[in-house]
């Protein structure tokens, strides 16, 4: 449940996009939010569930990608338990770059 | 909504859990050595087409020491090519990994083993080494089979790219039975027509094999590479039956002596060919990333010699001249050596230095500033590489058509300087992964 007004919400989820713009695409040199695998962050409280995708399933970079997620959002002083939901659908496609 | 859920905490560099939609890729070493072996085929390979270069302008295709270096080629750089890079992108394009690693690593050294041993057994003139080779050729492309490709047979989500993979795997296996039917004859047990062996075989082992698995599996990874998309995708659906119906009757063609089956089988192939160079050009004209690495340059000159190769096959099918070895060996060099050495070259630039990148960098993600994979190259040495290489197969196959030993030894002494390039850009990429 989250206990945020709105503009505090809207802030929390800026500095959550600001920290996984650290994780990168090492092949296209690109983060993974400029790159459309982002699709939701949800909040409640302060635990993060952060809902995206992958370029692909059987990406090599599966492994390194969530690791980072996980490191850049533990690196947030508020943030308390973060969990990955990794989707599959709607597929990634290049149309989802935003740069 | 298909969801993988990782609780946290997990800790950094652990292996993935046993979740639907976790493929696991190989370790490194799995396609690394492959592609170092090839890259050393690569290496024996360039240095004996210069050796061979007086035999190729004096057109004597069938030289011993001519079949030597082809062999080198197909099987030690793109066979083995292709089995690392399968390892390695089977994941990827297909959503399955390879059953037994420790099976994919007897797999390799069997190949290895065969390759020299065929290689050795066409130095030397020696059949029995050939047929010790073969069985050992043959019993890995059975343990690849049933290792990996079997797993072709229901890929999520592309299940064309599985048919594509499993059809270029039968055309394999057909290659190397009729790889079996010249050794049977030159042990003497029976006898085949030769040229009709010979362009069968080729084609089977060219076409059939190496350039179905390309299209295949390139068609998911090309894509991703160059973050391309919007482009018709129809021509994938079409240019696989139809080239396999063209390989067929060229083949049968072949054997029962038709030459206008020969004829409407090679175009078939030839209009095949030509769907899938539309379907790659759209990957190219549609992608959003428009700078070209080395690696990717290398893929889209391939695809340019690919062109024009089918352009040369479809005329020499038009205006036959009967036996003109000279020719035959020029279009055979410009598939092999503008085709698929440098396809196997870029796919190589792409994923050695992306291995070496997760080995080195992997477990350091989100921690601070990282290098990315094109920091890992030179792309000075990549781009001499694809230079020197061009520059040789644009001199080899006309000097070898016209029959000039100089030029012939001159264009694989330029061939054969791009390839050094690349084995030194890959070396400074191993030393990377291997000297911390």
């Amino acid at each position: 449940m989250t206990t945020t007004s709105a503009p505090d919400e809207r802030a929390r989820r800026d500095a959550l996009l600001r920290q996984l713009r650290r994780v990168i695409d090492p092949e296209l040199g690109i983060n993974i939010v400029d790159l459309g695998l982002i699709y939701d962050l949800e909040l409640d409280g302060n635990d993060v569930t952060v809902v995206m995708t992958l370029t692909t399933a059987g990406c090599p970079m599966q492994a390194p990608i969530l690791d980072g997620v996980h490191r850049v959002l533990a690196s947030v002083p508020w943030v308390g338990a973060t969990t990955v939901r990794l989707v599959w659908e709607p597929r990634w496609t290049p149309a989802r770059i935003h740069r | 909504m298909t969801a993988t859920t990782l609780p946290t905490p997990r800790l950094p560099g652990a292996p993935l859990p046993n979740l639907p939609g976790a493929v696991h890729p190989p370790p490194f070493r799995l396609p690394g050595e492959h592609f170092i072996a090839a890259l050393l085929w690569l290496g024996v390979g360039a240095a004996g087409l210069v050796v061979v270069a007086s035999q190729l302008a004096a057109g004597n295709i069938f030289d011993p020491r001519v079949f030597a270096v082809t062999h080198c080629i197909t099987l030690g750089v793109i066979t083995t090519g292709i089995f690392g890079a399968l390892y390695q992108l089977f994941p990827v394009a297909m959503g399955r990994a390879v059953r037994s690693v420790r099976t994919a690593h007897v797999t390799f050294w069997l190949l290895q083993a065969g390759i020299a041993l065929i290689v050795a057994g066409f130095w030397f003139s020696r059949a029995p080494l050939q047929g010790l080779g073969w069985t050992a050729v043959a019993l890995a492309a059975g343990l690849f089979g049933v290792n990996l490709i079997s797993r072709s047979l229901r890929t999520q989500p592309d299940p064309i790219v599985g048919r594509y993979v499993m059809a270029g795997y039968v055309a394999f296996l057909a290659t190397l039975g009729l790889g079996s039917l010249r050794i049977g004859e030159v042990l003497g047990y029976w006898h085949v027509d030769r040229l009709a062996m010979i362009a069968s075989h080729f084609h089977l082992a060219a076409l059939g094999f190496a350039t179905c698995i390309a299209v295949g599996v390139g068609s998911r990874m090309l894509p991703m590479f160059l973050v391309s998309h919007g482009f018709p995708r129809w021509p994938l659906r079409w240019a696989g039956p139809l080239g396999g119906a063209g390989l067929s009757a060229f083949v049968l063609g072949q054997f029962s002596r038709l030459p206008l089956l020969i004829l409407a089988g090679g175009l078939v192939m030839g209009l095949a060919t030509g769907l899938y160079l539309v379907l790659a050009a759209g990957y190219f004209r549609r992608r959003l990333r428009r700078a070209l690495d080395p690696g990717l340059a290398h893929v889209a000159v391939a695809h340019v010699a690919l062109g024009v190769a089918v352009v040369t096959g479809a005329l020499m099918l038009l205006a036959p001249t009967g036996f003109a070895p000279s020719r035959w060996a020029a279009y055979g060099l410009l598939v092999l050596l503008g085709w698929l050495v440098p396809l196997i070259v870029g796919v190589q630039y792409k994923i050695l230095p992306f291995l070496t990148w997760l080995h080195l960098f992997g477990q350091k993600m989100g921690e601070g500033p990282l290098p990315v994979v094109a920091d890992l190259t030179r792309p000075s040495w990549g781009w001499a590489s694809l230079a020197c290489l061009v520059t040789g197969v644009l001199v080899i196959v006309p000097a070898v058509a016209v029959g000039s030993a100089a030029a012939v030894t001159a264009g694989a002494a330029a061939f054969a300087l791009g390839v050094a390039l690349v084995l030194a850009q890959a070396g400074r990429v191993l030393s990377l992964r291997y000297g911390r």
